[in-house]
């Protein structure tokens, strides 16, 4: 700790309170939410891509749809 | 001259130096090729100036594999031969017929399509053929070809008169070589069966065996059996690699604008691949048929397409409001790949009236082409979408993996290969001048002596051999 006077650094001299809000938040979290809940929605994280809008497909590409040879853009 | 039976023909004491085999249109062409180089030849013409089921009778056989037409219905055995039920369809072997494909084993011929191209101006006269107009690409995968359907000329009716007055050519009705002798140099003659009886034997200094494209393999190879390999030295390959142009209803196509084809009188336009789509894909060749369809069958198209494309149907529906010529059927033909296992054999249990065994035909389409029709019909569907020409729907037999339909053409009723021109003696049966390997006198005319088939009829391609092979003989014989 420093003494009176002297000059400390403002992010050392609230550094014990940033210490005790830290504490409080995880706190908070670790008793509404449960680890296994927090894994969960880490596991479910990549599927949130399927919610993405997807590359626009070619419309000319040629598809083949019970047996008819198409443009892709003949299906919309 | 024209002579009913071998003894009427015997009483003239006319000395041949070359007998022709058959009378259709390998031989008759070769008999006039000869005839106008002032070379005596006899042809040998096992049927008479009509159809008869007696004479039909000597063709009967069996198929084993896929279903096939009955061998004496697919070809005809009097004067004139099969150009009497030819339906007049003509172009000749692309140049890319003639060479070896990698992905195809024994493909390849011994000569070239410009082999033949000098004899294409005779070729037309002998057909009375306009010219064929070059292809015209139309994709990098699709060719749009010609196929002349031509005045179908009958041999027989056309050059009868011209036969009749001839001093050099003498055609010999209702004589049938039954087989030929040979000392596995040279034949030193042929059996003959006349008007139902035993005639004797004949001899000539040149043979040329024209009998048709299932015909020649029987004769060679009884001939060859009855002469202890003394007519055919080399007979590996003989009766093998027997090849037909199969032919069914592969889909329907919508187009645009039918009139974007020139089509012919029957509304028919031809197409085929590039070498290239071929060389990509690894498929054979193919021709696909666009057929005009009825009325009631662009119906059932579009409502097909409507369950997938709605709004492709509903621009249809509107096309073919205003043109009811805006759909077609599709046919696809195709080249076999060539199979040793494809072939003609003896029947051991069965023989003709002249104790001839009779044809057991070995013949099974492979999964080559099956993917060549599949594939084929793909290329033709993206060629018409990327071009804006149309859509097509591949048929569901074909997209399930179904069996081939029974109740369509099944083939051309175009018999090649089965004495194959080539260098190797064990792929081949004569070389590249149709001559017999290993033999000085034996020569063969028509489409057996085809190594691949391409994908068109053959009687255009068989006429310029002929002319070729006529042409070869005169100087062999003139030398």
């Amino acid at each position: 700790m420093a003494c009176l006077g002297e000059h400390v650094p403002f992010r050392e001299r609230y550094a014990w309170i940033e210490a005790l809000i830290e504490r409080r938040v995880m706190s908070f979290f670790t008793r509404k939410i449960s680890r296994r809940t927090i894994m969960q929605a880490l596991i479910a994280l990549p599927a949130l891509s399927l919610f993405r809008k997807p590359p626009a497909a070619d419309p000319d590409a040629i598809v083949e749809v019970n047996g008819w040879i198409l443009k892709r853009s003949d299906l919309t | 001259m024209i002579f009913d039976s071998y003894e009427a023909f015997r009483a003239v004491n006319f000395t041949a130096k070359v007998c022709v085999l058959g009378s259709g249109p390998a031989g008759t062409t070769i008999a006039r090729k000869l005839g106008a180089a002032g070379i005596p030849v006899v042809v040998l013409e096992a049927g008479s100036r009509e159809f008869s089921d007696d004479s039909q009778d000597f063709y009967r056989g069996v198929t084993v594999g896929d279903p096939y037409f009955d061998l004496d219905i697919t070809r005809l055995r009097f004067m004139g031969g099969s150009s009497n039920h030819w339906a007049g369809w003509c172009r000749v072997l692309d140049s890319q017929d003639f060479e070896p494909k990698a992905w195809a084993p024994d493909t390849g011929w011994p000569i070239g399509r410009a082999d033949i191209e000098p004899y294409l101006p005779e070729v037309h006269e002998i057909l009375e053929l306009p010219d064929f107009r070059p292809d015209v690409p139309i994709s990098d995968d699709i060719r749009w070809v010609q196929l002349i359907k031509s005045p179908a000329v009958r041999f027989s009716e056309k050059f009868a008169d011209e036969l009749d007055k001839s001093r050099n050519v003498a055609v010999v009705l209702n004589t049938y070589a039954t087989e030929l002798a040979g000392d596995g140099k040279r034949v030193t003659g042929a059996r003959l069966w006349s008007n139902g009886n035993d005639a004797g034997s004949f001899t000539a200094d040149y043979f040329v065996v024209c009998t048709g494209g299932l015909e020649n393999s029987r004769l060679l190879l009884w001939s060859n059996r009855r002469s202890n390999g003394g007519v055919v030295p080399n007979s590996t390959a003989l009766g093998r690699y027997w090849m037909e142009h199969p032919t069914f209803e592969g889909g329907n196509a919508i187009l645009a604008d039918y009139s974007e084809f020139e089509v012919d009188a029957t509304n028919e336009a031809f197409f085929s691949p590039t070498l290239a789509a071929m060389e990509r894909l690894e498929i054979m060749n193919f021709g696909i048929r666009l057929i005009e369809t009825p009325y009631p069958g662009i119906k059932s198209i579009i409502a097909d397409l409507a369950c997938t494309a709605p709004e492709m149907a509903e621009w249809m529906s509107y096309q073919l409001s205003q043109n009811l010529r805006c759909a077609a059927q599709l046919y696809v033909t195709w080249e076999q790949a060539p199979l040793a296992s494809n072939q003609i054999l003896l029947s051991k249990t069965d023989v003709d009236h002249a104790g001839v065994p009779r044809i057991e035909l070995h013949w099974k389409k492979s999964e080559l082409e099956r993917r060549t029709l599949l594939e084929g019909l793909r290329l033709f569907g993206t060629t018409l979408v990327q071009k804006d020409l149309g859509r097509v729907r591949i048929a569901d037999w074909l997209t399930n993996g179904g069996d081939y339909p029974t109740n369509e053409e099944l083939a051309g009723h175009h018999h090649m290969g089965g004495t194959r021109m080539g260098t190797d003696v064990t792929k081949s049966v004569v070389d590249a001048n149709s001559k017999v390997h290993g033999m000085d006198n034996l020569y063969v005319g028509g489409s057996s002596v085809f190594c691949t088939s391409g994908e068109c009829n053959p009687t255009t391609t068989i006429t310029a051999l002929a002319c070729r092979l006529g042409d070869h003989l005169g100087k062999v014989i003139g030398a």
